[in-house]
């Protein structure tokens, strides 16, 4: 079936790269399988505000997501050629991440993204462009516009998120039926 | 008879920019030619009564209007004829034909930064990236690298391009420092090249060995068929022999025993000439088949490949 999920897959060290940096979501998640490249970081959330960065370390505790990602940003703006992102946690972290490798110019050999953690996901109301993070099942009510959206295999990129349409059921499975025969 | 697909041109226009390259403008006898983005090739074809060539070129223009096309053809001295046939006898008024327009070289919209590497003639689809860059203020820089004696030629090609961005070099890209400069790219650039053969394996090395993932790096090999050893060919289906001489392509002796063979970029580029092998080994001279299928020996591009033994069976 076609969908249009992000490219998600085990995370391997890519011999190819020259400098490797790996984000993720939490302590637990493991690193990139393979051998450890000499020039590897490690930027971990710790998800507390007592966390101080230390400068010149290979292995950076961030505050929290807002503060990881706009680290990435400030870094990507500067970064040269050659180097690998990898990427570990929820499908709402991931598409983060991979919206600001996108907004920096990665392509698709430069930004790796694991295997999402959990199912939880980004949603965007197509009616009033409201962003819904961690939603986990297939329908939610929009916060936006109230509408009863239901949550489509469509995700944007550009976005960082999958469409929500607030289609009646009804409607929804007439389509399903004819798409699918 | 169906008509013939193509547009019907003829030579406005010639103009010597050094002893081995030519400018030529083509002016169309009936409609308008169609659209062209830049990196786009045309596949021309002409001669006189005793040989038809048919070889791709970069187009550099396409008028306003629609009806002149420019390109400019490098005198190929181990060609099979054409480029020596359009320096020799290209002149004002010879007849043309346009078999067809395509882009294998797109610039990529979404890049940030274009960094543009070429040597020779491979300068002549980035003469058409320059002027929409430029247009659209868009961050490039080019490279280009000559020999010394071309310098003047190049220079003057280049005179009204923004010169904070393009650079000529008559020293060897290693020397000059080109692999620093690579280095030294951000995340973000997108690097193209066009050029003879070393020089284009020099950039592939370079930029793998920097860490440029693939799809930032983009090339189109303007390659001039050779020729080689003859051959002969079985067509399986009719059972028909051809017999393909040195100094004629695969491609081209299936077209004159009037076999109706793809084709497309005639250039060993687009993979559009694709034929199956069904007996004799191909001796491969494209840039399309993945080692797997070479090994595999049972494809074959007829613009570009031969025979590695005395016959070669395909499925045509």
């Amino acid at each position: 079936m076609g969908t249009s999920e992000l490219p998600y897959r085990p995370l391997t060290f890519d011999t190819d790269g020259r400098r490797h940096l790996f984000v993720r979501e939490n302590g637990m998640l493991a690193f990139p399988e393979g051998v450890r490249p000499a020039v590897f970081e490690v930027w971990t959330i710790e998800h507390s505000s007592l966390v101080k960065v230390e400068p010149d370390t290979g292995d950076v505790q961030m505050r929290s997501t807002a503060d990881l990602l706009e680290r990435l940003v400030h870094r990507l703006a500067r970064e040269k050629v050659g180097l690998r992102l990898y990427a570990a946690g929820r499908p709402d972290f991931l598409a983060k991440v991979a919206k600001v490798a996108d907004e920096a110019g990665l392509c698709s050999g430069e930004i790796m993204l694991g295997e999402p953690v959990g199912p939880e996901r980004r949603v965007f109301c197509v009616h009033c462009d409201t962003l819904h993070d961690g939603v986990s099942g297939d329908t939610l009510m929009c916060q936006g516009c109230g509408t009863k959206l239901s949550v489509r295999n469509h995700y944007s990129r550009a976005l960082g998120a999958y469409m929500g349409g607030g289609e009646p059921a009804v409607v929804i499975a007439a389509m399903e039926a004819v798409a699918h025969g | 008879m169906a008509e013939r697909m193509g547009f019907p041109t003829s030579i406005e226009r010639v103009e010597r920019l050094t002893p081995t390259l030519r400018r030529f403008v083509l002016r169309a006898q009936k409609q308008a030619l169609p659209p062209v983005s830049p990196g786009s090739y045309a596949t021309l074809e002409f001669g006189d009564g005793e040989k038809v060539y048919k070889n791709a070129y970069s187009i550099v223009m396409r008028s306003e209007d629609g009806l002149e096309l420019t390109v400019i053809v490098r005198l190929a001295p181990q060609s099979r004829g054409g480029s020596r046939f359009l320096h020799e006898k290209g002149q004002p008024g010879l007849p043309v034909w346009i078999g067809s327009v395509a882009n294998l070289f797109p610039i990529v919209k979404t890049a940030r930064r274009h960094l543009l590497l070429s040597a020779g003639i491979g300068i002549t689809p980035f003469l058409s990236y320059l002027k929409k860059m430029r247009s659209i203020g868009a961050d490039y820089t080019l490279h280009h690298f000559c020999r010394p004696e071309e310098r003047s030629a190049f220079d003057a090609l280049l005179s009204e391009q923004d010169q904070t961005r393009v650079f000529v070099h008559t020293g060897l890209p290693s020397e000059v420092g080109l692999a620093d400069w690579l280095r030294d790219e951000s995340i973000a650039t997108h690097v193209y090249f066009c050029g003879p053969e070393g020089f284009m394996k020099w950039v592939e090395e370079t930029t793998h060995k920097l860490g440029f993932a693939p799809g930032k790096v983009h090339s189109e090999h303007f390659f001039v068929p050779e020729g080689g050893r003859p051959f002969e060919v079985i067509l399986a289906r009719s059972g028909r022999r051809v017999s393909v001489k040195a100094d004629e392509t695969l491609l081209e002796a299936l077209e004159l025993a009037d076999v109706d063979a793809p084709c497309m970029c005639r250039g060993g580029a687009c993979g559009a000439c694709e034929v199956t092998v069904l007996g004799g080994q191909p001796d491969h001279r494209d840039h399309v088949l993945t080692e797997a299928e070479r090994a595999s020996g049972n494809i074959i591009l007829t613009c570009v490949s031969r025979a590695k033994t005395d016959t070669l069976t395909l499925d045509l």
